[in-house]
C-alpha cells in the first residue's frame, strides 16, 4: 500500500508537470499521454487512476475549461477505453465534444469525434453515426491544420463506405485520403488506404486498378501483418479474373512464420484461400487447409469469414456431396441473416439454385434479396452521400463564412479607408473652410476700415470745403463790407476757422508713399514748439511706398493720438521718435520725458482707439513706461 | 498788369472777395469768374482761340459736388490738365489746404507760380502773390513758409547717435574725432565734432554733455 501511494504521488506529478507544461501549450501531443500512462506503475489501478482524475477535473473545473481540462477528459477517455468501460469511454467523449466545441477547441474536437466515430463504428455497429462522427473529426484535424490526422479519418470513412458497398463513395472519399497521407511519413495508414481504395476497384469490377493498387499497398507497407493481408486480397483479385494459378502463386509465396505473428484470422483466410485456389486449379490436397481454416474460425468467432468458409466447402462438395454442400449452404445462410450480410445469404442462394433449380422458394428469395440489397446499397449510398453532401454543405458554408468574414473584413477596412478618407476630407474642408472664413473676415475687415477711412475723408473733406470755406467766406464778407471791420468779431470767426480746419484735418485723406512721410513729418512738427521738442530719427530709412492707406492712416492717427495725450497730459519737455525697418517691418519707438502713467492706469478711449487701429493692419501696440519717467510705445507695423 | 483774369471758386462770397482785391489793390482790365473747373478749362482754351488769352488764373484746390458731373474735380486737376496741354498761364492756387504734401507738388512739379493760404490775412496775401508774379517771382503764404522752415523739429542723424554713443562711453571729443577719423565718418574734425555736441546740448535742452546723454539715454535713442 505504501507503495502504491507513492506510484500514486509520482503519478499525480508527472500528470501534473506535463499538464503544466501543455498548459500554454495549443498544440498537445499524444506521445505524451502515452509517456504518461508508460510512467504510471502497474501497480496502480485503472479505477483508481480514473478517481485521481476525476478530483484533478474538478479542481480545474473553477477555472473554465481550458486545454488543460480538456486533455484531463481526454486522458480519462483513454483510461476508461483502457477499462474496457466502453459506455463510460463514449460519454467522457461526449463532454469532452461539447467542452471542445464550446471552447472552439479543434484538436480535442477531433480527438473526442474520432473517439465517438470508433465507439459507433466497433461497439454499436451503427455506421452511419461511425462515418458521421469520422467526417466531423476530419474536418476537426483540418481546421487543425493536421492533415496527417485528417486523412486517417477519412481512411476510417472510406471503410465503412466499402463495408456498407457505397463503393463509389469510399474511392472519392479514399482518395482523398491518400493525398493528405501522401506526403506524410503513414506508411501504415497510406498502405491501408491503398489496400481499401483497391478492395474498391475490385467490387466496382475493375481489376486492373485494384491489382494496381493492392501491389502499392504490398509495396507501401512495413508491416508483415499487413503485407500478408494485402497479398491475400491480391489473390482474389486474381480469382475473380478466374487466375487462379497466380491467386495461388501469390498466396503459395507467402509462406507465414510463426514469428510473423500474424493475427489468426488472416491466417485463416490465407489458409483457406491458398486451398480453395488449390482446388479450383485441380489439385488434390486442399480439403485439410479448408477444413483447419474452418477449424480457426470457429475457434475465433470469425463470421464473416466462417461464412465464407461455408460457402466455399459447399461450392467444393456441390458435385461430390450436394446434401453436405446443401446443409453448409444452411448454415451460411442463417449466419448471414444473423449478422445481417445479405451478400452471404445471396451467395449461398446462388449455389442453391444451381443444386436445385426447381425450388422457386429460393429463386424468390434470392430476387427478394438481390432487389433488398439493392435498395439497401441504394439507401446507403445516398445516405453516405447525403451526409458528405451536408459534409460539404457545411464546408461550404464554413467557406462562405469565412469569405464573409474576409469580405467583412475587407469591408471594414474600406470603412475604414472611407473614413480616413472622409475625416481627411473633412478636414481639408474645415481647413479651406477655416481659411475661406480668415480670407472672408480679412476682407471684411479691409472692407470695414476702407468704410472707415471713406466716411472720415468724406465728413473731413465735409467740413473742410464746406463748412471752413463757409466760415471763410463770412470771413472774407466782414472783411470786405463797406465800413471798417468789427476786428472781435473777426478774431473769433478766425478762432471758429481754425477749429474747423483742425477737426477735419484729423480724419482728412492722406497721401501715401514719399508724399505720407512729409505729411507725417508736418504733423509732428505741429506739436513741436511751445515747450516741447520733437527729435526724430531714421524716416528717411523707411519705404513708405511699401505701406498702403490703411497702415498709413492707422500709424498717422496714432502718432498723433500719442502726441495729443503727450501735450495734454504728460507735459514732456522732449519727445523721440525712431524708426526702424527691418524684417519687413516698420517699427516705430516712442519715448517722451513727461510724467509718464500712473501704476494701473487705465488707456484712455483715444489710445484704445488707436491700438485697435495698429491691430486692425496686422500690427502690434506696446504700451509702457514707468510712473515719472516718461511714456514709452513701441509699434510695428508689417511691411 | 493784368488784363484778364480768372477767377475759379465755387463760393461766391469768397469769389466776390477776390474779385474786389484784384480790382481795388490791383486794377485788372476784365475778371471773369467760374465755379466749376471743367468750365474754366473750356474758357481758357476758347479765349486763348480767341486770341485774347487769360493772363492769370486764381483758382481753388477744393469743389463740392453738385449735380453736375464733373471732369476735372478741383483745382489740381485743372491744373494738371492746363500743364499737360502746353498752356502756360501763370497760376496762383488760392486755398484753405496747409498740407505741404500737397503745396510742394504744386509749387515744384506744375510749376504755378503763387500758393494762397485763406486764412485771416488770405486776401493781403493773394495781393502780394499778384505783385510777385507781376514782378517774374513766385510766391508761398507766409504762414506756410514758417512751417516748412521752423526748426522745432529736429531729425536725428545716424552720426548724431554715433556721438551719443561715445559720449556715453565716456569719450572725449579729441577721442571721438580721432575714432571717427579711423572709421572713415565725415565730418570728424574736432571743431565739426564740438559744433554738433553744442547743437545736439540744444535741441535735447541739456546744460552739459552729462544731461545730454542722460536724456538720450532716457528716450531710448542710445
Amino acid at each position: 500500500m505504501v507503495f502504491n501511494r507513492t506510484g500514486i504521488l509520482i503519478w499525480l506529478l508527472i500528470l501534473c508537470l506535463s499538464c503544466k507544461q501543455s498548459y500554454n501549450e495549443t498544440k498537445v501531443q499524444d506521445s505524451r499521454i502515452s509517456v504518461l500512462q508508460l510512467e504510471v506503475p502497474d501497480e496502480i489501478s485503472l479505477p483508481m487512476k480514473i478517481h485521481e482524475l476525476d478530483s484533478l477535473i474538478q479542481n480545474s473545473k473553477a477555472s473554465k475549461p481550458d486545454s488543460l481540462n480538456l486533455e484531463l477528459h481526454n486522458t480519462k477517455g483513454l483510461l476508461l477505453y483502457r477499462l474496457g468501460a466502453m459506455d463510460s469511454f463514449f460519454y467522457e467523449n461526449k463532454v469532452l465534444w461539447k467542452k471542445a466545441s464550446q471552447e472552439n477547441h479543434q484538436y480535442f474536437l477531433g480527438k473526442a469525434a474520432f473517439n465517438m466515430a470508433y465507439y459507433f463504428n466497433e461497439v454499436e455497429y451503427k455506421f452511419d453515426s461511425a462515418f458521421y462522427y469520422y467526417n466531423v473529426s476530419k474536418n476537426a484535424f483540418l481546421r487543425y491544420r493536421d492533415t496527417a490526422q485528417a486523412g486517417k479519418k477519412l481512411l476510417n470513412a472510406g471503410i465503412i463506405q466499402t463495408r456498407k458497398n457505397d463503393f463509389f463513395g469510399a474511392k472519392e472519399t479514399l482518395t482523398q485520403a491518400i493525398s493528405f497521407l501522401m506526403d506524410r511519413d503513414e506508411a501504415k495508414y497510406l498502405s491501408a488506404a491503398y489496400n481499401q481504395l483497391a478492395t474498391c476497384y475490385k467490387e466496382l469490377n475493375d481489376f486492373d486498378n485494384a491489382i494496381d493498387f493492392y501491389k502499392k499497398a504490398i509495396h507501401t507497407s512495413d508491416s508483415p501483418k499487413d503485407i500478408f493481408s494485402y497479398q491475400n486480397n491480391l489473390a482474389l483479385v486474381y480469382s475473380e479474373l478466374k487466375d487462379y494459378l497466380s491467386a495461388e502463386e501469390v498466396l503459395e509465396g507467402l509462406k507465414p512464420k510463426p514469428s510473423d505473428d500474424l493475427p489468426k484470422k488472416t491466417l485463416a483466410r490465407i489458409l483457406h484461400n491458398l486451398s480453395y485456389f488449390k482446388w479450383k486449379n485441380g489439385k488434390s490436397d486442399f480439403k485439410e487447409g479448408l477444413l483447419n481454416a474452418l477449424e480457426i474460425r470457429t475457434e475465433i468467432g470469425d463470421k464473416r469469414g466462417l461464412i465464407t468458409s461455408y460457402l466455399d466447402i459447399a461450392e467444393v462438395n456441390k458435385a461430390s456431396n450436394p446434401i453436405k454442400s446443401k446443409m453448409y449452404l444452411d448454415t451460411a445462410i442463417s449466419m448471414a441473416r444473423e449478422i445481417g450480410m445479405p451478400k452471404g445469404e445471396i451467395d449461398a442462394l446462388e449455389q442453391y439454385m444451381v443444386l436445385e433449380p426447381q425450388n422457386i422458394k429460393y429463386k424468390d428469395r434470392y430476387i427478394f434479396l438481390k432487389d433488398s440489397l439493392y435498395q439497401q446499397e441504394l439507401q446507403v449510398k445516398t445516405q453516405f452521400a447525403k451526409m458528405k453532401y451536408d459534409d460539404e454543405q457545411e464546408k461550404a458554408r464554413l467557406l462562405a463564412l469565412e469569405t464573409e468574414a474576409a469580405q467583412n473584413e475587407a469591408q471594414l477596412a474600406r470603412e475604414e479607408t472611407q473614413r480616413i478618407l472622409l475625416l481627411s476630407l473633412l478636414a481639408v474642408l474645415l481647413m479651406g473652410g477655416g481659411s475661406y472664413y480668415f480670407i472672408l473676415r480679412q476682407q471684411h475687415k479691409k472692407r470695414t476700415l476702407q468704410e472707415i477711412y471713406n466716411t472720415e475723408k468724406k465728413i473731413s473733406k465735409k467740413i473742410h470745403d464746406g463748412l471752413a470755406n463757409d466760415v471763410y467766406g463770412v470771413m472774407t464778407a466782414v472783411q470786405h463790407q463797406d465800413k471798417a471791420p468789427n476786428e472781435a468779431i473777426l478774431d473769433q470767426l478766425e478762432d471758429i476757422y481754425r477749429r474747423t480746419r483742425d477737426i477735419s484735418h484729423d480724419t482728412r485723406e492722406l497721401a501715401t508713399g514719399k508724399a505720407f512721410a512729409i505729411e507725417l513729418k508736418d504733423m509732428l512738427q505741429g506739436f513741436s514748439g511751445n515747450g516741447t521738442k520733437v527729435l526724430i530719427k531714421g524716416m528717411e530709412g523707411v519705404s513708405w511706398e511699401k505701406l498702403n492707406i490703411h497702415k498709413c492712416v492707422a500709424l498717422h492717427r496714432t502718432l498723433k493720438e500719442l502726441l495729443v495725450n503727450m501735450k495734454k497730459h504728460s507735459g514732456a519737455g522732449l519727445v523721440a521718435l525712431n524708426f526702424k525697418e527691418e524684417k519687413r517691418r516698420l517699427q516705430v519707438d516712442y519715448s517722451d520725458n513727461g510724467i509718464g502713467v500712473k501704476r494701473g492706469q487705465k488707456q484712455g478711449v483715444g489710445l484704445q482707439n488707436t491700438e485697435n487701429r495698429i491691430q486692425s493692419v496686422g500690427g502690434q501696440f506696446i504700451f509702457g513706461g514707468v510712473e515719472g519717467k516718461g511714456v514709452k510705445v513701441t509699434l510695428s507695423i508689417p511691411i | 498788369m493784368f488784363k484778364k483774369i480768372l477767377v475759379v471758386e465755387d463760393f461766391d462770397s469768397i469769389g466776390l472777395g477776390i474779385s474786389a482785391v484784384v480790382q481795388n489793390k490791383i486794377g485788372a482790365g476784365e475778371i471773369v469768374t467760374s465755379q466749376y473747373c471743367d468750365e474754366a478749362y473750356l474758357k481758357i482754351k476758347r479765349a486763348k482761340q480767341d486770341g485774347a488769352p487769360f493772363d492769370l488764373l486764381i483758382t481753388d484746390l477744393s469743389f463740392e459736388k453738385d449735380y453736375r458731373e464733373a471732369k476735372l474735380k478741383g483745382g489740381k486737376e485743372l491744373v494738371e490738365k492746363l500743364r499737360e496741354q502746353g498752356i502756360s498761364i501763370p497760376i496762383v492756387v488760392y486755398s484753405i489746404e496747409d498740407r505741404r504734401a500737397v503745396i510742394n507738388e504744386l509749387m515744384e512739379i506744375q510749376k504755378i507760380e503763387a500758393y494762397v493760404l485763406k486764412g485771416r490775412n488770405g486776401l493781403k496775401n493773394l495781393e502780394q502773390a499778384l505783385l510777385a508774379i507781376a514782378n517774374g517771382d513766385t510766391f508761398l503764404s507766409p504762414e506756410l513758409k514758417n512751417n516748412v522752415e521752423k526748426k522745432n523739429l529736429f531729425e536725428l542723424e545716424d552720426y548724431d547717435i554715433s556721438l551719443l554713443s561715445n559720449l556715453a562711453k565716456g569719450y572725449s571729443q579729441s577721442e571721438i574725432a580721432r575714432d571717427f577719423k579711423s572709421q572713415g565718418m565725415s565730418p570728424s574734425s574736432l571743431s565739426s565734432i564740438e559744433k554738433r555736441i553744442n547743437r545736439l546740448k540744444e535741441e535735447f535742452e541739456a546744460k552739459n554733455a552729462i544731461q545730454l546723454v542722460a536724456t538720450a539715454k532716457d528716450l531710448g535713442l542710445i
